[in-house]
């Protein structure tokens, strides 16, 4: 066995030297290359996180249907079937062979007529035009906020959604990883991974009272995409909610006003606190989505700053009058009209949204803030 | 050698921190475990399929029925069954429960919370109990106050009054009341896709006011409300309130009671009184109140005395008597009924100060 010599102190000292600059190099080319955004990133707005699905949109009619109808006279799968044909059809947003997400608030162990989570007629409507149009798979799942079995069975989205054709996925721990997501309060986040890994995704909250934010649907339905503890969420909701948004850039956002919680929101439970008002809004634009809807609680755009950091940031307007507005009533005597919204320039969104919200429900109840 | 060796690392130490996709997240998810139907979850339809789900689970073990749990009924009920596990929540993770409702009660020092479910044999019909405990009665108090005024005239609850705890209201699907440091609200749902409204609300009828009774009984003390401080000639019913902070939509305002009340010549209003522990606290809160274009009210019993418009409520009347700052201002109802007029409300807020903080 040959003798193999200790290496001199200046040979170690030179060794360990070199084998420190190697590593600090190393560490510095791991920096600049990590990838930051995780995989699948589609693009990047600024220094945030952006998962962009809305793609080349072919040219449409509109870019906002707000469809809705007399008390008694539509059931949720005309009210976004007509929505969607006024809007210019699913196959204007789903392309042939699409792997297509399908996201409602499913948050909550309440039942429809509670109004806490999507309305499991309007998703399996949804479901039914998403593979008319040619998806090659769609799948409906959300984080839920309670217990997921009890909320996707006992919302009867689980039932419907299934009997529709899609994929209902549960929650579960493998699917969430941790992304970088760049927020001002959502730093690194795991993120549930079924509803990031599609080629087009549809947001579909339903509208309702929220304790803290006020009003809540399209942008605070994002929620459902993180993991983790949410209190810090909390702590700035408006911010977060966001952030949220400016991750995720959702294909077509559908809002589920057929019953509305209008108090005691978000969990809700007491019948007497929702209404009936028999809306479907069908939108490219979440921010335009929001401020539209929060009218149907009475709210107003300017009382949810989420809505203002949205526009500040380039998600999409609070002005829905210059997404070539459309409107589908269905009347009690049969009539159906789809027209466009001419709303006069000089007049206050807000209020015009509001007329147009509460125009075909009974017995004007709420009033604007 | 060594430096092929030690730059071999290197790269290897390199690539390996270059990695395109990260490993997934060890954090779990803020769901809990989804369940064993679907624990294995693949691509195919057949594989998600809804669990048929109209059975009646069996109860919970008593080891379940602790913390806020423990005032929850066992066995049966009405007819209704409990069915499945107790869920339990710290204040700190109520958020996982209830996501943002969860700073609503954290806002009163709620300190537990629990539910279960209970069944009706034969139906798809479900009741929750949900148990909310805080620290003290003003908190579950004061919760349940927002629960009543939150968004409508408490005066439009009083049909639905119950005689269950200090104080409760049932609805077409819940009850709501609340016994000392205890806030219990009882849900009834229905699962089949097919449910008829009508036979839900006739079933909640008789489900709700038995479960509540029946978590009442099991909630140690008296069924007496806080004292109020507040005038009680024109309070309406349910118009006793107590606010954790932010009274009248004014920010750091600190907590204070609000009475919401109907004058003989049909007139809404509503009076709050704020108590500080010293006069200058009191005056700094009265200060929070006093907006551009506040005008100086003269002739009044109070230490100081002036009239605001306050963005979301109008013509109010901020009194401040010692240590006590007293608040008139109108109905917070809409459509917004009749109120008093400024001479009127200032009537009302140095009676409120008059019963709060008497003349020295």
């Amino acid at each position: 066995m040959a003798d193999s010599p200790r290496p001199s102190r200046r040979e170690l000292l030179t060794r360990s030297g070199s084998a420190l600059a190697v590593l600090g190099a190393s560490a510095l080319v791991a920096r600049r290359f990590y990838d930051q955004g995780g995989w699948q990133s589609r693009s990047s707005s600024g220094r945030r996180e952006v998962r962009d699905f809305r793609g080349q949109l072919a040219p449409g009619p509109s870019d906002f249907v707000v469809a809705h109808a007399e008390p008694d006279t539509s059931t949720p799968t005309q009210l976004v079937q007509r929505a969607l044909a006024a809007l210019g059809g699913m196959q204007r947003f789903i392309a042939r062979g699409d792997r297509v997400v399908i996201k409602p608030n499913i948050g909550w162990d309440r039942t429809a007529i509670q109004a806490a989570n999507t309305n499991p007629e309007l998703v399996a409507a949804v479901v039914a035009l998403v593979k008319e149009a040619g998806a090659s798979d769609v799948v409906v799942t959300d984080a839920s906020c309670n217990d997921p079995g009890r909320c996707f069975q006992r919302s009867g989205i689980w039932t419907r959604a299934h009997r529709a054709g899609a994929r209902v996925v549960l929650p579960a721990d493998h699917r969430f990883r941790t992304m970088r997501l760049r927020g001002e309060i959502l730093d690194e986040w795991p993120v549930y991974r079924t509803l990031v890994e599609a080629d087009k995704v549809i947001n579909l909250p339903v509208a309702k009272h929220h304790n803290l934010a006020k009003y809540t649907a399209a942008m605070k339905n994002w929620y459902g995409v993180l993991g983790g503890r949410r209190n810090r969420l909390h702590q700035s909701i408006d911010v977060s909610i966001a952030d949220l948004a400016t991750f995720m850039r959702p294909t077509l956002t559908i809002v589920d006003g057929i019953r509305v919680l209008l108090r005691n929101g978000p969990q809700g439970g007491n019948v007497d606190d929702t209404r009936r008002m028999d809306t479907v809004i069908a939108t490219t634009d979440q921010v335009a989505a929001d401020a539209f809807g929060c009218t149907l609680i009475g709210q107003r755009p300017e009382n949810l700053p989420y809505l203002r950091m949205a526009q500040e940031r380039g998600i999409g307007t609070a002005d829905w009058r210059t997404l070539r507005p459309r409107e589908h009533a269905m009347y009690r005597d049969g009539r159906e009209s789809t027209h466009d919204l001419a709303i006069p320039a000089h007049m206050d969104p807000a209020e015009a949204a509001f007329l147009i919200a509460q125009s075909m429900v009974d017995a004007p109840r709420v009033v604007l803030a | 050698m060594a430096t092929v060796r030690t730059l071999s690392f290197a790269l290897l130490l390199t690539a390996a921190s270059c990695k395109r996709t990260p490993p997934e997240s060890a954090t779990p998810p803020s769901t809990q475990d989804p369940p064993r139907t679907n624990a294995n979850a693949t691509d195919s339809a057949a594989s998600n399929a809804p669990p048929s789900g109209n059975d009646v689970a069996p109860g919970a073990n008593a080891s379940e029925f602790r913390a806020a749990g423990r005032v929850l009924p066992r066995g049966e009920i009405a007819g209704y069954r409990q069915s499945g596990s107790v869920i339990h929540s710290t204040a700190q993770n109520l958020f996982q429960q209830i996501d943002g409702d969860a700073v609503s009660y954290q806002n009163y020092n709620v300190r537990e919370y629990a539910k279960t479910d209970y069944r009706k044999p034969g139906t798809r019909l479900v009741a929750t109990v949900s148990i909310y405990e805080f620290e003290n009665a003003l908190g579950a108090f004061g919760r349940y106050s927002m629960h009543v005024a939150s968004g409508r005239d408490p005066l439009t609850l009083e049909s639905q009054a119950v005689t269950i705890g200090a104080a409760g209201f049932q609805g077409r699907t819940q009850l709501v009341f609340v016994k000392g440091a205890f806030l219990v609200q009882v849900d009834l749902a229905d699962e089949n896709e097919d449910s008829n409204e009508a036979q839900l609300f006739a079933a909640a009828r008789e489900a709700l006011p038995a479960l509540a009774r029946a978590t009442a009984q099991l909630i140690p003390g008296e069924a007496t409300l806080p004292t109020s401080p507040l005038v009680t000639e024109g309070l309406v019913w349910g118009g006793s309130t107590y606010v954790s902070r932010s009274v009248l939509d004014v920010e750091n305002s600190g907590p204070g009671w609000v009475g919401w009340y109907r004058s003989s010549d049909q007139k809404r209003y509503r009076v709050a009184v704020l108590t500080a522990d010293t006069a200058d606290a009191a005056r700094a809160i009265a200060n929070r109140y006093r907006l551009r274009g506040s005008a100086a009210l003269a002739g009044t019993t109070a230490d100081e005395a002036f009239a605001v418009t306050l963005p979301t409520h109008g013509e109010t009347v901020v009194t401040r008597r010692d240590r006590t700052v007293s608040i008139a201002t109108s109905s917070g109802i809409d459509p917004a009924p009749a109120t008093l007029d400024r001479a009127a409300l200032a009537t009302a807020a140095i009676a409120q100060l008059d019963r709060a903080q008497p003349r020295r």
